[in-house]
């Protein structure tokens, strides 16, 4: 692996995650997979949250894992021999389902615009990055 | 070597449908929630056919009340299910409990039967 390749994955595969995680960690340990980690009390709770706040904390998380997803297949994608057709709508709908699903068929998990318009936004600035 | 390109594919949307699940809300259910649950997982399994839904009810933390809504089903002594319920309670450290069995489809419910458990 070269270091270019490394970099590339460690910004835009690795560090999403992490910050995504960390969100998580500090204001929604209501999750699974902080709540494995013993944690359970929030920095701020969400009632003493603004709008802004909110918005960070619950959409930034679907945003983070959105992007790092889309680079993920992205980076994958380039290291081909040639292009695969509509693997950019492949992405896209992947990104697409993993936010309707929550609201539609997966219980503990909700949906709702924003987290929508973030993880869309998540995809289009990836697919954007990976053409540079 | 294509091959194992797919298969890198397949990991990379494991890994991220992994850590997507891994972020499911979860409750926390400790104290008199924990008792419920345990009451609820004992009482209900060999019941399903007629109980809709076992809980408190009321939310408050000093609740002593529990309600079992029940489908409307011929044939069942309500008290002796009352009666039950409250040897399942007491096995579950919910002691000395009201119980209330409700019916389903009316309005305001139908009281099946109620019942102060010892």
């Amino acid at each position: 692996m070269n270091a270019r390749l490394l970099i590339r994955l460690l910004l835009h595969c690795v560090l999403p995650l992490v910050i995504g995680f960390a969100i998580y960690y500090f204001f929604r340990p209501e999750v699974a997979v902080i709540r494995w980690t013993g944690h359970h009390t929030p920095l701020i709770p969400v009632s003493e949250m603004n709008d802004w706040q909110r918005l960070l904390v619950f959409s930034g998380p679907d945003f983070c894992w959105s992007y790092s997803l889309s680079a993920a297949l992205f980076i994958w994608q380039k290291a081909q021999d040639r292009p695969l057709p509509y693997f950019t709508l492949f992405v896209f709908l992947i990104i697409l389902l993993s936010e309707l699903l929550q609201g539609w068929a997966l219980p503990g998990f909700t949906l709702d615009w924003a987290d929508l318009i973030a993880a869309l936004s998540a995809f289009g600035l990836s697919w954007m990055f990976k053409a540079r | 070597m294509k091959r194992y390109r797919f298969l890198l594919l397949a990991f990379i949307l494991f890994v991220y449908a992994f850590s997507f699940i891994a972020t499911k809300r979860v409750e926390l259910c400790t104290g008199d929630c924990e008792k419920v649950a345990i009451f609820r997982n004992g009482f209900y399994p060999t019941r399903e056919s007629y109980i809709l839904g076992i809980g408190r009810c009321s939310d408050n933390r000093i609740s002593d009340t529990l309600c079992i809504t029940v489908r409307d089903t011929s044939g069942i002594d309500w008290n002796v299910v009352a009666d039950s319920a409250c040897i399942y309670a007491t096995r579950a450290g919910l002691p000395a409990q009201k119980i209330f069995i409700f019916r389903t489809g009316t309005n305001p419910p139908d009281t099946l039967a109620k019942k102060q458990c010892p």
